[in-house]
């Protein structure tokens, strides 16, 4: 029974780093702008038929193809904020109008791996040789260690970016006061796109990632991610990037230790509880401020 | 010299209900300009729109005689000038010293200039070097001013615009904040002030713009208002209060 559990933890905490990096793209963007990317899970997936494509087409790994889906996601968020939030902030009713904007957003992208990729679900193989590593008696499945390692290198940076760049404290400057900022010469736009950027672009890092621990991908998957996200980020604390840390790693050992005593399938649930229980107790998140 | 003015401006914040009704404002380089009038005067309004922050329906605002009128915000700081809101502008979860390099935004990749910008705040205010690496939002109500306060000087501008800087402060931190500002003169620095706070204004300004309800009410140097201010402030009284 305690190798389950340390195999549970094993297992989350390495699955929570993945749901962290998820949860950090979408809470800078919400920090940030205000707005929940409800198409969050949906860039992941575009991400993960990317390299998908990559693999099949060209014998890139997911690895390798972080080197098309980064800058590409990053470029993507970028342009998407100069054409969307602007003037969804200038809407009568931004809350609504910025839902039904990124719904349809998720809709589009649904549709569009649909369209070319078809409904059936996808597999990249596996780029290595060994399916898992054993160190102390433990298993670490080698995919989920090799993309949890990446994540957490990718975290790593991101946090020494947010507190050691100007450019990153601007960021964590404008989540806390938006109108502020234009005053000491930042252009709050141009800063909200960066922004936008960085935020779809750690989605399409996850995204490229993710098939090394789930290698099986269908287009619908995409909602689920965007639960996760947004689950992530209210355990967190909204607009916090580092609560979304925070967030992913209480959702993963949640979910694989909750499948230690109940069936696989309610795993959901359980995470699901824990989110209602921290609405109740703490509804401004772990880390986050009332 | 005049260094910046307002032309016959007209603003409004929702249809043409206008807030400021034609005001004009000609700011003297290197002298403290006050702008005083009772509630809803406009005088944030105004503020506002010489920074960029409103868009005048009509008239222009000029910075040494260039028409800036429609000019964004996050330009003016590199032009020259610095402006502090009478909202709280800190960032309350980023530390003293954060928010001082936030300020220093635009010269970001001089960081030599940083260092000496930094020094020379700290020079000004020694309370912000001890507590840097405090969070902002832990600063009492006057440090935080204070903190807004150095931070749009780190660049030198040449204009500074203060609005209600003293507003809900504790006597002896606004007596600081006055003279803190009264010593800016002798860096060449032209102030904008709107206050609330009339008497202490008044004495450390140089020249006085009083509106109402809009509009120009009365200006004029220092001299001309010497003794009258008892009369200024009961006129806007009895307006305030009807029949009062």
């Amino acid at each position: 029974m305690a190798e389950l559990l340390v195999q549970a933890v094993i297992s989350g905490v390495l699955l929570g780093i993945l749901y962290g990096l998820i949860g950090m793209g979408m809470n800078i963007i919400y920090g940030v702008m205000r707005v929940v990317n409800f198409a969050h899970g949906e860039f992941m997936m575009l991400a993960a038929y990317l390299s998908f494509w990559a693999s099949h087409a060209h014998g890139i790994n997911p690895i390798q193809s972080l080197l098309l889906t980064v800058p590409l996601f990053f470029g993507v968020g970028f342009v998407l904020y100069y054409l969307l939030v602007p003037r969804l902030l200038q809407a009568e009713d931004p809350e609504m109008a910025s839902f039904l904007t990124f719904v349809g957003i998720s809709l589009v992208l649904t549709t569009l791996i649909l369209l070319v990729w078809g409904a059936d679900p996808r597999s990249v193989p596996f780029p290595f040789k060994r399916v898992s590593v054993s160190w102390g008696g433990f298993f670490f499945p080698l995919g989920r260690l090799i993309s949890a390692g990446f994540c957490a290198a990718v975290i790593l940076l991101l946090i020494l970016f947010l507190y050691r760049t100007y450019l990153g404290r601007a960021i964590r400057a404008i989540i806390q006061n938006r109108e502020a900022v234009a005053i000491l010469g930042i252009d709050p736009h141009r800063l909200s796109a960066l922004s936008m950027g960085i935020g779809l672009l750690l989605v399409g890092l996850a995204g490229s990632l993710v098939v090394l621990s789930f290698p099986a991908i269908t287009p619908v998957m995409g909602a689920s991610y965007t639960l996760v996200a947004f689950v992530v980020i209210v355990l967190g604390g909204l607009g916090n990037p580092l609560g979304a840390l925070v967030g992913g790693l209480v959702f993963g050992l949640a979910e694989n230790l909750g499948a230690v005593f109940f069936p696989a399938a309610l795993a959901p649930v359980i995470a699901f509880l824990i989110l209602i229980i921290m609405i109740f107790w703490r509804p401004q998140g772990i880390l986050g401020r009332p | 010299m005049t260094i910046v003015a307002a032309r016959e401006i007209e603003v409004s914040y929702y249809g043409d209900i206008l807030v400021l009704q034609g005001v004009s404002v000609e700011v003297e380089e290197g002298k403290i300009t006050i702008v005083i009038g009772p509630n809803g005067a406009g005088k944030s309004t105004l503020l506002k729109t010489l920074y960029g922050l409103l868009t005048p329906r009509r008239g222009r605002i000029l910075y040494r005689g260039e028409d800036i009128t429609g000019m964004k915000v996050h330009h003016f700081l590199s032009k020259g000038l610095a402006y502090v809101p009478q909202a709280r502008s800190i960032f309350p979860e980023l530390t003293v010293r954060e928010n001082l390099l936030l300020g220093c935004w635009i010269m970001r990749r001089d960081g030599k200039a940083v260092q000496e910008a930094l020094e020379y705040v700290f020079s000004f205010f020694p309370m912000l070097r001890e507590k840097q690496r405090a969070k902002a939002g832990t600063l009492s109500g006057g440090q935080q001013k204070i903190l807004e306060v150095a931070r749009g000087l780190l660049t030198h501008p040449e204009v500074f615009l203060l609005d209600e800087p003293t507003a809900t402060l504790a006597p002896i931190v606004a007596k600081e904040i006055y003279a803190f500002l009264e010593n800016l003169r002798a860096h060449k620095t032209t102030v904008v002030l709107v206050d609330q706070n009339v008497k202490q204004a008044f004495e450390i300004s140089d020249y006085v713009y009083i509106l109402e309800l809009g509009r120009n009410r009365a200006q004029g140097p220092k001299a001309m208002f010497q003794g009258k201010l008892r009369e200024v402030i009961q006129d806007w009284l009895d307006y305030e209060i009807p029949g009062g």
